[in-house]
């Protein structure tokens, strides 16, 4: 019982740190946007060619909005960034659930934060490791997208090319943090045998087949049933207009549930897992209530895009999957996804 | 009793599986990025066609991203055990 406690407590200070570099994380994006009040960030060209550093870094400028506008028609400018870009204040509540969910994984799972950190060496290196793959993958797809990114525009406004690769800076950086770390786990850089981060893959011979149906089965399942939510929500205009994004985030809720509470529901109230449904369903709610409270308090300046004037509730469907990940995470970590009590 | 000594086949086949138990790690790796980059042809594709976001998946490194996510925690749900 002492034990468990302890577990609490850590992740009590889990959250803590977890919610304060989301907020320095996003406090940086966000000074970003707001130094771009009525201007553009273009990419810098000398005599037509573009200037890049490294072939990928570029160097940009600002100008004004309206030079930008009326340049626009003959090609002029290739947009870096506007306004929104960096840290997406309209969509602040999703953007935050990601960056949540990020160093989740990273503090919780490759640096054992709080009660399993020893040897701090090796799960250091994977951090930067994991920090170099997101700056790489980044300024890759960045590059990519300068080179086929659209110039000249009817209505004034060429997309940017932050907003084309990753809608919001944040959201690439956080969702690379994410990916990366699992393949970093998952190549056992940083980690030894016996940590507790992700579950161990089964042995060859000893996985049991009859499972592997059993899965199939409870993922079809729970596949039909996001499938019908999705087809509601979208037609109660509760989701984001690009729904292979929506939906991909409820597919990753869905496996990520079967894989820590069990296949069938009879499974998911067993041993201490009520208690986690119940921190993943009652820590989204509250969640979206304060980000809902935030909205209200700052006149709409930082959004979540529920209840909101500008994106009514298109934004609910991405911070009910969004927040319910990052619960359900914590629950595992508080202990609250074993079978047994 | 005396521990019976394993025959050179069990030893043989107890080596084959320590080293057939190490490639699972890095094998399921490689089917996420394997996934993750077929996914990435229609998505990149879509956006280089028109020069923009493509409407229906959005911007191309992040939901390229959500589909790897999918991809590793798919591989993670099928080949581990609660």
């Amino acid at each position: 019982m002492a034990r468990r406690t302890e577990e609490e407590k850590g992740v009590l200070i889990l959250l803590v740190v977890v919610f304060l570099s989301v907020i320095i994380q996003q406090a940086i994006l966000y000074h970003f946007d707001n130094q771009l009040e009525g201007k553009v960030q273009i990419i810098k060209t000398e005599d037509g060619r573009e200037r890049w550093i490294l072939g990928v870094i570029p160097e940009i400028k600002e100008v004004s909005e309206t030079m930008v506008e009326e340049k626009s028609e003959h090609g002029a400018y290739k947009v870096w960034a506007r306004k929104g870009d960096y840290s997406g204040p309209s969509v602040m509540g999703i953007t935050c659930a990601i960056a949540a969910i990020m160093y989740l994984v990273w503090y919780a799972i490759i640096l054992g934060f709080p009660n399993r950190m020893d040897d701090l060496r090796p799960k250091i290196a994977a951090i930067i490791l994991i920090i170099a793959m997101i700056v790489i993958i980044n300024l890759a797809f960045m590059r990519m997208t300068a080179d086929f990114i659209q110039t000249t525009s009817d209505t004034g406004d060429p997309p940017s090319v932050l907003k084309v690769t990753s809608a919001h800076l944040s959201l690439s950086i956080n969702n690379a943090g994410i990916l990366f770390a699992i393949i970093v786990h998952r190549l056992g850089i940083g980690s030894k045998k016996g940590d507790e981060g992700l579950p161990d893959l089964k042995p060859v011979r000893e996985r049991p087949h009859a499972k592997f149906y059993k899965k199939v089965y409870a993922m079809m399942g729970l596949f039909a049933f996001i499938t019908i939510l999705e087809i509601v929500l979208i037609s109660l205009n509760a989701a984001i207009s690009e729904y292979a994004v929506d939906f991909s985030v409820w597919i990753i809720w869905a496996v990520v549930f079967l894989g820590h509470f069990g296949y069938y529901p009879k499974d998911w109230i067993s041993g201490d897992r009520p208690k986690g449904l119940a921190l993943m369903i009652g820590g989204t709610i509250v969640t979206i209530v304060v980000f809902i409270v935030i909205q209200a308090v700052t006149g709409g300046i930082i959004s979540t895009a529920v209840a909101s004037k500008d994106l009514h509730n298109e934004g609910l469907s991405l911070m009910l999957s969004c927040w319910m990940i990052f619960w359900l995470l914590v629950g595992h970590v508080a202990g609250y996804t074993k079978a047994e009590s | 009793m005396r521990k019976k000594k394993p025959t050179d086949i069990e030893r043989h086949q107890a080596w084959i599986e320590a080293r057939l138990n190490a490639l699972n790690e890095k094998v399921s790796v490689l089917i996420v990025l394997v996934l993750t980059t077929l996914m990435a042809i229609p998505i990149v594709a879509s956006a280089a066609g028109s020069g923009s976001a493509s409407p229906f998946f959005g911007a191309t490194l992040n939901t390229v991203l959500l589909y790897g996510l999918v991809a590793a925690n798919f591989v993670n749900f099928i080949f581990s055990d609660l």
